[in-house]
């Protein structure tokens, strides 16, 4: 657990390269080996793939796992 | 409609419509077997075109493959299940202590953990698991 005010979340560009890619988001999930519910969720983070699946995402969406996922601070109102 | 998905489609089928004679078999009418048929034959359709489950070709009659996170949900929803299977059991045997409950009480036990499964799955599926 993050000490309060220093808490932070998974973002990603899946969408985005994704569409870059002009891949629908069943297509992604074939090449991937995860389903198109599993792809929805991760973009919309949702879902936190494992180590392994962000890899295989990065080499389908021809990109690095550092460009694709990174750690973003909540915003606390 | 998916062209790998053919055998899938007429077995299901079939079953469906086994299932629906087996009820008309009992003495049901025809009109309850047509209601208990064509939800699981939907149900079936369903399930194959959710996108919660990936499409094996390899195996034309078992198709239907979870992927990481649906073997993530079906686990925790298995682990809700037998917890609350144990303690709904162990409720009605306290109970029983009291009150005379009887065998109906406890005959509830594996309906209502197989009811706790399917909706940890819905739930876990819609919200999201991490």
């Amino acid at each position: 657990m993050s000490p309060a005010g220093n808490e932070k979340r998974l973002k990603n560009r899946v969408r985005e390269l994704r569409i870059k890619a002009g891949l629908t988001q069943e297509q992604l999930g074939i090449s991937t080996e995860l389903t198109r519910q599993s792809v929805i969720a991760i973009e919309k983070g949702r879902f936190t793939p494992s180590v392994a699946t962000a890899l295989v995402l990065a080499s389908a969406l021809a990109t690095t796992v550092d460009d694709l996922f990174w750690m973003e601070k909540k915003e606390h109102e | 409609m998916k062209r790998e998905l053919i055998v899938y489609y007429i077995t299901r089928l079939l079953i469906s419509a086994v299932f629906a004679l087996l009820v008309y078999l009992s003495g049901w009418p025809l009109w309850a077997c047509i209601l208990t048929g064509s939800p699981m034959f939907i149900l079936f359709l369903y399930y194959a075109h959710s996108g919660h489950y990936l499409v094996d070709p390899d195996h034309p009659f078992t198709p239907l493959r979870r992927d990481a996170r649906g073997q993530a949900i079906r686990d925790r929803s298995l682990v809700w299940a037998v917890v609350i299977a144990g303690l709904l059991y162990t409720a009605i045997q306290l109970l029983g202590l009291f009150i005379e409950t009887g065998v109906q009480l406890r005959t509830l036990v594996l309906p209502a953990a197989i009811l706790v499964y399917f909706t940890m799955t819905w739930v876990l599926f819609r919200r999201g698991i991490q």
